[in-house]
């Protein structure tokens, strides 16, 4: 009896409730459908990566492949499957190594400049290539790279050496994405750190100074044990998208005598479901990387959370 | 940033000016390039060494562009695709971070948790081209407009904006009476002006320099907007005509392409860049 009656109190409460935000439902309403639309059909288009996809049947009419993994097996024997997975990785690990310290270093460094004007100058500056796409960035990267007129081949000529065709030649390739990748976003990178430099608490270093620190050791000693939890949230996250080596730079930076060290995942799902028209192979690919690419995130997540107490996204 | 009293420099700050004066250097050096190179000859290209100097001041490239049709209409195109999308893709997101800065309303887990998963999954590029094609939007810039109206990550970043709004002026419109729809368009939306404008750029921007959406969606070349031009001008099958016999030359009007490309990021980013960082700073800001 007693249960009965606060069940009913509970659904009353719950009704008051959605009566109260009625308006709030109706207004996103919109952000569903477009979530459904944009988001939930796609996933459901995977299906296809199970089926002999056929336009005109639709989704639903294509027939079921016979060995449900066709395509998965048929991807597994590609060496070229291989080739970007093995190019993913290494990317990724050489963008660890190479362009993750890149902005701590310069936001460590823009905390010692004493002027705020030069400081903001400097920062202006550094923000600017983040925000121009990778297509006019390879436009530019391509102009200074070039074999002939480039500024980089003009040195190097100037010096008496050999002009180096670092555009079309394979071992170059990983040296122009890093140096692409860290002109781009090396810059604006540095945001996060910087505000996390400035919420340091100043005594610390009134007290270093008294006990005679110098400048490079309390950058050293004190900044960065104070921002290191960001820096390895950061870290974590960066670990999380190891599979996302970065479509565009690779995509506007490669061309076909470079595929043995630039094709990735990404790019190999393009070739082959946009330029050779294979759509089921193409989303089977994307389907493995995808999966991966979750346990992966899920997996950076939870450690953060362990670390901090809250996840990335909450 | 740390206060200290100025002592004379030392071999420490030279090192410090050094590296930051020449990373700088290097972030900037290309688009003055282009922007010589636009204005240059192309003896002057040929014979130059580190940066082009146009001695041969002349600005052809340009008047190429303006007169070649296909570039005109290309720049036109991604202005009211990148406005018209900025607007609509605005609309869309502060609807969804509105219901998700109503932490008390029944669902709103459920709802956060429905947009969180499109962050972490989704149907990948095959099955997202297919459902846009379905759609009827192939061919049709309605189509780089249209299926990004949300960008999750953004949402995110906006409901946290909303949630800085006082708990008590809301709850003051709701006693006179003021229903949601109206707190969230006379209250809401204008409280959270700073919010807007930080996503706002940043939803300019990422159409303004999309090229990609338009490589897939868009099949006749008399409908690219100015990012896939210059996309393809790199790529070597641009549908401009460069092999027309006039003055100018080649690398010339690829730069100027390129700055007109640039021009508008140049004129919004250093001006905003205190909304741009607060923007990704309140993003990150955990309760």
């Amino acid at each position: 009896m007693k249960k009965s009656g606060e069940k009913k109190r509970r659904g009353a409460l719950l009704m008051r409730k959605l009566n109260e935000f009625k308006y709030v439902y109706l207004l996103m309403l919109p952000v569903v459908a477009f979530f459904l639309v944009f988001s939930y059909y796609p996933m459901y288009g995977i299906v296809i990566a199970f089926k002999d996809y056929r336009a005109s049947l639709g989704i639903l009419g294509s027939e079921w492949l016979d060995p449900l993994f066709k395509n998965f097996t048929w991807l597994f024997e590609q060496e070229y499957f291989f080739r970007a997975f093995r190019n993913t990785i290494v990317i990724s690990l050489l963008k660890l190594v190479f362009c993750f310290p890149v902005p701590i270093i310069l936001a460590l460094f823009l905390a010692e400049v004493p002027f705020r004007r030069s400081r903001v100058a400097i920062q202006t500056v550094m923000y600017l290539p983040y925000f121009f796409s990778w297509a006019v960035m390879a436009t530019i990267v391509f102009s200074m790279f070039a074999t002939n007129t480039g500024l980089l081949n003009n040195i190097i000529a100037m010096l008496g050496a050999e002009r180096v065709k670092f555009l079309t030649e394979a071992r170059w390739f990983y040296l122009i994405l890093l140096i692409s990748e860290n002109w781009k976003n090396a810059g604006w990178g540095t945001v996060v750190y910087v505000a996390a430099i400035t919420n340091v608490n100043p005594e610390l270093y009134e007290v270093a100074k008294l006990d005679g620190c110098g400048r490079f050791r309390m950058m050293w000693s004190i900044t960065v044990p104070c921002i290191l939890p960001i820096i390895v949230v950061m870290f974590i996250m960066q670990v999380g998208s190891l599979l996302n080596a970065g479509f565009d730079p690779i995509f506007n930076l490669y061309n076909a005598s470079v595929y043995s060290v630039a094709d990735i995942l990404d790019t190999y799902v393009y070739r082959l479901g946009i330029a050779s028209g294979e759509f089921e192979r193409a989303t089977a690919l994307g389907l493995f990387k995808a999966v991966l690419n979750i346990f992966l995130l899920l997996g950076g997540n939870a450690l953060v959370k362990k670390l901090t107490g809250s996840g990335i996204y909450e | 940033m740390k206060k200290r009293t100025l002592n004379a420099p030392k071999p420490f700050d030279y090192v410090i000016f050094a590296v930051l004066i020449l990373f700088a250097c290097i972030c900037l050096y290309p688009f003055i390039s282009m922007l010589l190179i636009s204005f240059a000859s192309e003896g002057d290209y040929y014979s130059s060494y580190f940066i082009v100097i146009p001695w041969h001041f002349n600005v052809d490239a340009y008047r190429f562009i303006f007169t070649q049709g296909r570039i005109h209409f290309a720049l036109l195109e991604s202005i009211l695709v990148s406005v018209g999308y900025t607007f609509y893709a605005l609309f869309l997101t502060s609807l969804g971070a509105y219901a998700l800065s109503n932490t008390r309303m029944p669902g709103n887990r459920i709802f956060f948790i429905f947009v969180l998963i499109t962050m972490f999954f989704g149907g990948g590029l095959i099955p997202f081209y297919l459902t846009v094609k379905g759609l009827g939007m192939i061919d049709n810039p309605l189509s780089l407009i249209i299926p990004f109206g949300v960008n999750a990550f953004y949402m995110i970043i906006l409901r946290n904006f909303f949630r800085q709004v006082p708990k008590s002026i809301i709850e003051s419109c709701k006693l006179d009476g003021a229903n949601e729809v109206i707190i969230f368009f006379r209250f809401m939306l204008p409280l959270a002006k700073a919010g807007l404008i930080t996503i706002g750029l940043f939803y300019f921007v990422d159409k303004w320099n999309d090229w990609y959406w338009p490589m897939l969606f868009i099949h006749s070349s008399d409908l690219n907007p100015l990012a896939l031009e210059i996309r393809n001008m790199l790529s070597g099958n641009t549908a401009v005509d460069f092999s027309g016999i006039d003055l100018t030359y080649q690398k010339g009007k690829e730069a100027a392409m390129v700055v007109f490309a640039i021009l508008p990021i140049m004129a919004i980013v250093p001006f905003c860049q205190k909304f741009l960082v607060k923007g990704i700073m309140i993003g990150s800001v955990k309760e």
